[in-house]
């Protein structure tokens, strides 16, 4: 088997304990699988329900996780720990199991924390930013479960990362004349204004520009004068606090 | 995975992947087995592939004999039962 020529160098490996019931759990399966097949064409046949592993193993702890090391042929002292395994029906994981992370939500993973706060929120079993709101809907004041967890600061920065993998997009900008004949840009795109607790904040070279109207396609600024496009102008658009957008602006004569 | 080794799954369809029928016609009778406990010591190589992942070799005692160097023993144990068929679409 080539993989295990490849193992070769890597014999007894320092595991951690999911690493290695995921492995049994992968051995398990293919064992089941195998006597399924064999039992399509056969009158009976026997199914594993139950599976355990005692194991001597040498535990260590590296002030961060709990790592075995299998003992090995002349290695005396070692622990023992009893790994079972039993049948599940599909109730019981159903009872068990936590729905996984809804499109678009932010995992705790793919957040942009730091080591140890994902490894605190682990601890108390928040694996997603729906899992926080879920606490703070329940008043629970998380700092109390666990040191250094400030639901707030946590929120912002689950939300940066939510606001990272959905970014606003800019389409177009043209200039248009509203109602009373005053220029105005218009801003399209996708994904522009969707917090809606935050109105948002444009700058036109450094001058403060009002926004007329903001939704997620569109956003309308009064602009004052329209000649300040006939050079190269900035627009600095900050649609919510985690977005904010650096667009250079000039008029085109030529456009259709 | 050393060579003496071999994955868990092929150990545990040694244990449980033959007939629960025994006997026939030479016999006159025929028993079934519905159920079955095995517990063995084994020998264990655990090694980590190119992909990450744990392998889980295993072996029975390799030597029937007292080695210089003490192997050590871990142990597996299983209960297997009779699967329960579901018909197919002929109704078998």
């Amino acid at each position: 088997m080539d993989a295990d020529v490849a193992d070769a160098g890597a014999a007894n490996a320092s595991w951690r304990l999911e690493d290695f019931v995921d492995s049994l759990v992968v051995e398990l399966d293919k064992t089941r699988e195998t006597l399924a097949v064999k039992a399509l064409n056969r009158p009976l046949s026997y199914t594993v329900r139950e599976l355990a592993l005692d194991l001597n193993i040498f535990p260590s702890y590296d002030g961060d996780e709990v790592t075995f090391l299998t003992a090995q042929p002349g290695q005396q002292g070692a622990s023992k720990v009893t790994i079972q395994l039993g049948t599940i029906t599909d109730q019981q994981v159903r009872a068990t199991t936590k729905a996984p992370a809804a499109k678009g939500e932010v995992t705790i993973e793919q957040a942009d924390l730091d080591k140890t706060t994902k490894k605190k929120l682990r601890r108390i079993g928040v694996t997603s930013a729906g899992d926080l709101k879920t606490i703070e809907r329940k008043n629970v004041d998380i700092e109390q479960v666990e040191d250094g967890i400030d639901y707030r600061k946590l929120a912002n920065q689950i939300e940066k990362s939510k606001r990272a993998k959905a970014p606003p997009v800019v389409r177009s900008a043209s200039l248009e004349a509203d109602d009373e004949a005053r220029p105005t840009l218009v801003i399209a795109g996708d994904r522009l204004a969707i917090n809606p607790r935050f109105a948002p904040v444009a700058v036109i070279d450094g001058e403060l520009a009002e926004v007329l109207s903001s939704s997620p396609d569109e956003i309308r600024v009064r602009v004052g004068d329209a000649r300040r496009f006939a050079r190269s102008a900035e627009l600095v658009l900050t649609v919510d606090p985690f977005a904010v957008m650096r667009v250079n602006l000039q008029d085109r004569k030529d456009a259709p | 995975m050393d060579e003496a080794f071999r994955p868990l799954s092929t150990t545990l369809l040694d244990f449980a992947g033959h007939s629960p029928v025994i006997g026939g016609e030479a016999w006159g009778q025929r028993l079934t087995m519905t159920g079955l406990e095995i517990a063995s010591p084994i020998e264990l190589d655990v090694s980590r592939g190119a992909d990450g992942r744990l392998r889980i070799g295993t072996t029975p005692p390799l030597y029937p004999l007292m080695t210089t160097v003490a192997p050590v023993f871990h142990r597996l144990s299983i209960r297997a039962a009779i699967a329960e068929r579901e018909e197919d679409e002929d109704g078998r």
